[in-house]
This record gives C-alpha cells, structure tokens and sequence, in this order.
C-alpha cells in the first residue's frame, strides 16, 4: 500500500478518534466524597448558575486563612440562567488535593462551562454544587452540537426528578419530560440542559 | 424510610491523584516509581478532640478511626502501618485540640503542610465545610499534603463531615449509615495511603450486579455503590501490599505473583496508554472471575504526554508527573495472589473523570476499537512475574510512527 494511502487512512482515523477526546479537558476537584445530587437539587443549592469562558485561572493562599490553597477563576459570562452575574464573574475555591496546585485544579483559559456556584461563604469561598457534580464542561459532538457532561459523567443527574417535579407542580415540556424519564449517564445537549436548569431556577 | 436510600447506594468517591495518578498507586514520580509513605516506623496520625457529631461522641470516633484504618493495616501481606499519636497538636492559632473554625483549621492545616502532623477533623456539624465553601453534600475529603524529596509521603490529612452522621434524615440533610460512613473514609485512607481509583466490574457504577459482581468491587472504585466495599477486594489488598510489601513467609512475595505485559496497537509496537487491564481469577468457575480480579491502567506510570497520537491528550491536559520511559507507554503489572487468570482490556468508563478518574489522565481516553478476546489462562506463582503477556489490538491502522510526537 502506498505511503501516503497508509498516511491518509491512518490521517482520517487520528482525526476521528481525537474528535472524541480533544475536547473533553481534565476537570479535578479531587479528594472528596460527595453524595448524589440531581439536578433539581444542584440548582436549588445553587446561587449563582452561569455559563461562560474561564478567562483566568490561578492558585493562591487564602487571603486571611493563609495557609489554605485555593484556586481562583474568573469567567466571561455569557447566560447567567440563575443569580445576577454579567460581565465577568469570578469566584475562590478551597482545594485540598497536591495536584490541584499546579494545575489549579482543572480550570484552563478558554474553557467554556456551565458552572452551578453555590453562595459564598463568610470567608468568601465558593464551588460547584456537588462539587464535580455541578461543573459541567461544554463541547460539541461530532454533529457540531454543543453538549454538556459533569464531573461524574451525568450519572444521577436525573434521579428522582420525576417525583420532585410532580410535587413541586413544575411544568415540563414534552421533551424534557422524555429526557428525564430515558437519560441514565453521558453528555445532555446543552440547550436541553439549559431549559431544565432555567425552568427549575425560575421555580426557586 | 431512610431517605434517598437508592441515591445512596452510589455515593460518588471524588478523589484522584495527588501528583500523577495511576491505576494502581497515586502518584508517580519521573522515574516511574510510585510514590508512598515511609514504612520505617508508623504513619502517625492524630485524632479531633471533639465529638465526630451531636450523637457521636470523640471516644467513639477515635475508635471508627482507627477501624478505618485497620482496614489497611491488617492486610498482613502489607507493612503499611497507622498509629495514633494523640489528638491534634497545637499550631499557631490552635490550641484545644478539636478543630471547630476555619481558623483552626487553617491552622492544622499549616502544621500538616509542614510535616509537623497528620490530623484526622472532626466537623460536628458541617460549619467548617459552609466556612470552605464546599457544599452540604460533601462527606469528606482526605489525602496525603506533604512529599519529601526521597518521594515519601509525610504528612497527610482527612476532613469528616459530621452532619452524615448526626441522626437527622432530612433532604437538607441527609444521613448515611455507620458503614456507609465508614467504607466512605476506608476508601478515602486507601488515598491517604497512596492508592489510587481501580475499575472493576464497572456495570456495578450504574445498574445492579449482582452478588458476585459487588463482592468483586474494590473499596477503591470509583463510586461506593454498596456496604460490601468497607471490606477490601483482593485488589485492594494486591496493591496495597504492592506498594507496601511485607516480608517473611506471609509477605508480599510469599502470597503474590505479578503478571506483566504491553498493550500495543494492530502494528505489535505502538503502544496503548489508558486501558484498563483486568485480571480474572478462572480456577474453580462458579463467577469467580467476577469476585477475585485487580487491575490497572496501561502506562500507569508514564507522563498523560507524549504517548502514541492516538492516545494523546492535548498539551493542555498533560499531567505534572509520570515517567517519560518509553516503555512505560503501555506497560501494565498487575499484583495477584498465585491462580490462573484470564487478562481483558477494555475502556475506562467515561463516567470517571475528574475527579473520579483513574489513570494518568483526568479523562477518559477510549480504546480506538472494540477490545481484543481475553488473554489467558496466565499462571501467577508467588514471588515471580510472569512476563510478555501482551495485548494487541485489532483493526487499528498499522503504524503510527508517522505521526508520533517527541
């Protein structure tokens, strides 16, 4: 087979497999146990729901509790689906695990996320709810789709929804009533996870 | 009715590597060599003077504890040993002894950073993690916080949520029983003590298993998805005593073998980073391939950099550790006690990631093609390796040498 036969086909499978993986960065919140949280409690727990481009991402200590690491991020905001953030928004996470201080914990500039902060503390510390759970990162399928997929892989996202729909009255459209009834774990579209997590914050 | 009971049965474990990962051990250094404590004398830890909880008291606690740690401990092919050394020590701004604020516990969390202690928090009420910012659905969290230059370990600590175990089983505030808590820490020691996630079984993540399946399933799974994990799977205690060998005639090497090999692309010299290798025990039948196997991820010890193209994750993703031996690439050891087994190679689930993950990479990276039939039967005999068990997949194109990076 000729050389450049064997380079083309290998060319074509290289940029098939890498469609699956370039996007797809390194997210770490490491050390923690956490229980599951569905989506309905991701948002409720939530403060601020945005979703944006990490414009900055770097390790420090704490300002007054010195000897504690902590990453701090700052996003271009482009939806705030709960809370009042625009412009930018930038928030300071604890981190406890040896790697997450040199690679401040998986935020890298340019990454576009959907990130469910909870409020922050007194001393002005905040994360995602769930830690890993409500960090979504977005990237776009092999149609050009954007897509959505936490830290764990969406696993959980949707359990017991149904019921907390019901009870809360929360109406759902036709398609988001199937998504939540079939989706078990991997990535949501975007737009679709948007529609659910807006409709669940405008029911706070 | 407990609440949420079937949420619970799948409490996310969220920790990964400090430094570089591995499928086995969690953090590797440049030469490839796994990073772990000292055995010289025991790790010395030392305990909040405080009560764990409103309903469990510090005596009670203490003893959890040091349950938790047994765990480990008494894998008697390992040496890795935990003493307590008390309660926690005073630190500049730190002095009674039960770490109840952020100040404290920025603190102790100084005096760990500087070796000086391993402490082990009891937060009563869950107000410490509200100070850090960190969610009411956080059990805890643990690991190792200092390394010295030889590569060891030094210091490390562990942080309990009390509100899990304070008698109140609400949406707001929910409660785990006491094994749950405490597989959940038994887990979390196994990172304190340098051990990384395993993936076994996998179908236990998401969907009932059966029995044979969950009594496979490592403390070190990713996800506890049962009560069964407080007690060690025989790869827990393969490679805690891997990294930890025990001489004498119950040692390491009088109750454990090693099966080693490469995972190559369809050209037998391109290797495979990110797959995980699994051996399955096949001696009596019965599903025991489904209850005594371990694993690890090919290339465990190699930089997430630089591998084959295909595997490469972009610059951006590359770990901070790992060697840059070539043949670490697709190398993977697996510690087994003396038996037959068969080896499989399949995918990380790509529900680990982040902080889940295991591996080199935070990511899961899938195998290009669908896995090759299982390998085997390979005979383990304590105290040697059995070498040249590769895996080559199939249907991938011949060569990449035309595209590998530097």
């Amino acid at each position: 087979m000729p050389n450049d036969t064997i380079r083309r086909k290998c060319q074509r499978f290289l940029v098939l497999v890498v469609a699956c993986i370039v996007a797809a960065p390194a997210f770490a919140q490491r050390g923690a146990m956490t229980v599951p949280r569905n989506l309905d409690q991701l948002t409720d727990r939530a403060s601020d729901i945005v979703r944006g481009t990490v414009v900055s991402a770097h390790v420090e200590k704490h300002p007054e509790l010195t000897n504690l690491d902590t990453v701090v991020v700052t996003l271009r905001v482009r939806d705030a689906l709960k809370g009042s953030a625009s412009g930018t928004y930038t928030f300071r996470q604890y981190i406890w695990d040896m790697r997450d201080r040199s690679d401040a914990a998986g935020y890298r500039k340019g990454q576009d996320l959907l990130l469910l902060m909870i409020s922050p503390s007194r001393y002005g510390l905040s994360s995602p709810a769930g830690l890993d759970q409500g960090r979504f990162r977005i990237e776009r399928d092999k149609s050009g789709r954007e897509i959505a997929v936490n830290g764990t892989g969406n696993v959980h996202l949707f359990d017991g929804l149904r019921t907390a729909v019901d009870k809360r009255g929360v109406a759902l459209s036709a398609g988001q009533s199937g998504l939540i009834a079939k989706h078990r774990q991997g990535p949501i579209a975007l737009d679709d996870l948007m529609d659910l997590v807006r409709t669940f914050a405008s029911d706070d | 009715m407990r609440l949420f009971k079937a949420a619970l049965a799948a409490i996310t474990g969220v920790l990964c590597a400090g430094l570089a990962a591995a499928g086995g051990p969690l953090g590797i250094d440049s030469d490839g060599t796994p990073f772990a404590w000292s055995t010289a004398t025991a790790i010395q830890y030392r305990t909040d003077n405080g009560p764990l909880s409103a309903t469990v008291t510090q005596s009670v606690a203490q003893s959890r504890v040091r349950g938790m740690f047994d765990a480990w401990q008494d894998v008697i092919s390992a040496s890795i040993r935990y003493n307590r050394a008390g309660f926690i020590q005073n630190a500049p701004g730190f002095s009674d002894g039960d770490v109840s604020t952020a100040a404290e516990f920025n603190a102790v969390e100084g005096s760990c950073f500087d070796g000086d202690q391993s402490p082990i928090v009891y937060d009563v009420d869950g107000s410490l993690f509200d100070d850090l910012g960190e969610d009411s659905s956080v059990i805890g969290f643990a690991g190792p916080c200092a390394i010295d230059a030889n590569g060891h370990y030094f210091a490390g600590r562990a942080v309990m949520n009390g509100r899990f175990q304070d008698g109140i089983d609400t949406a707001a505030n929910l409660e785990l029983t006491t094994t749950e808590f405490n597989a959940a820490f038994i887990h979390e020691f196994g990172h304190f003590s340098g051990l990384d996630h395993s993936q076994i079984n996998v179908e236990c993540a998401s969907n009932a298993c059966g029995a044979d399946n969950l009594a496979g399933l490592p403390t070190m799974f990713p996800f506890l998805v049962g009560d069964q994990q407080a007690t060690l799977s025989i790869d827990d205690v393969a490679w805690i005593s891997k990294l930890y060998p025990a001489g004498g005639g119950s040692g390491f090497d009088a109750t454990h073998g090693t099966i080693r090999g490469t995972v190559y692309f369809s050209d037998g010299e391109s290797q495979v980073q990110f797959a995980n290798v699994i051996a399955r025990r096949v001696d009596t039948g019965g599903n025991e391939d489904r209850r005594l196997a371990a694993s690890v991820v090919s290339g465990y010890r190699f930089r997430a950099c630089h591998p084959n193209p295909i595997t490469n994750p972009p610059p951006a993703n590359c770990g901070t550790a790992g060697s840059d031996v070539a043949s670490h690439i697709g190398l993977y050891e697996i510690p087994l006690p003396p038996g037959n087994y068969m080896i499989e190679i399949e995918s990380i689930d790509p529900q680990f990631t982040s902080g889940s993950s295991l591996g080199p990479s935070d990511f899961p990276i899938p195998l290009p093609v669908a896995p090759p039939a299982p390998i085997g039967p390979i005979t383990v005999t304590a105290g040697q390796t059995s070498t040249g068990n590769d895996v080559t997949l199939i249907g991938t194109p011949p060569r990449f040498d035309a595209f590998e990076g530097p």
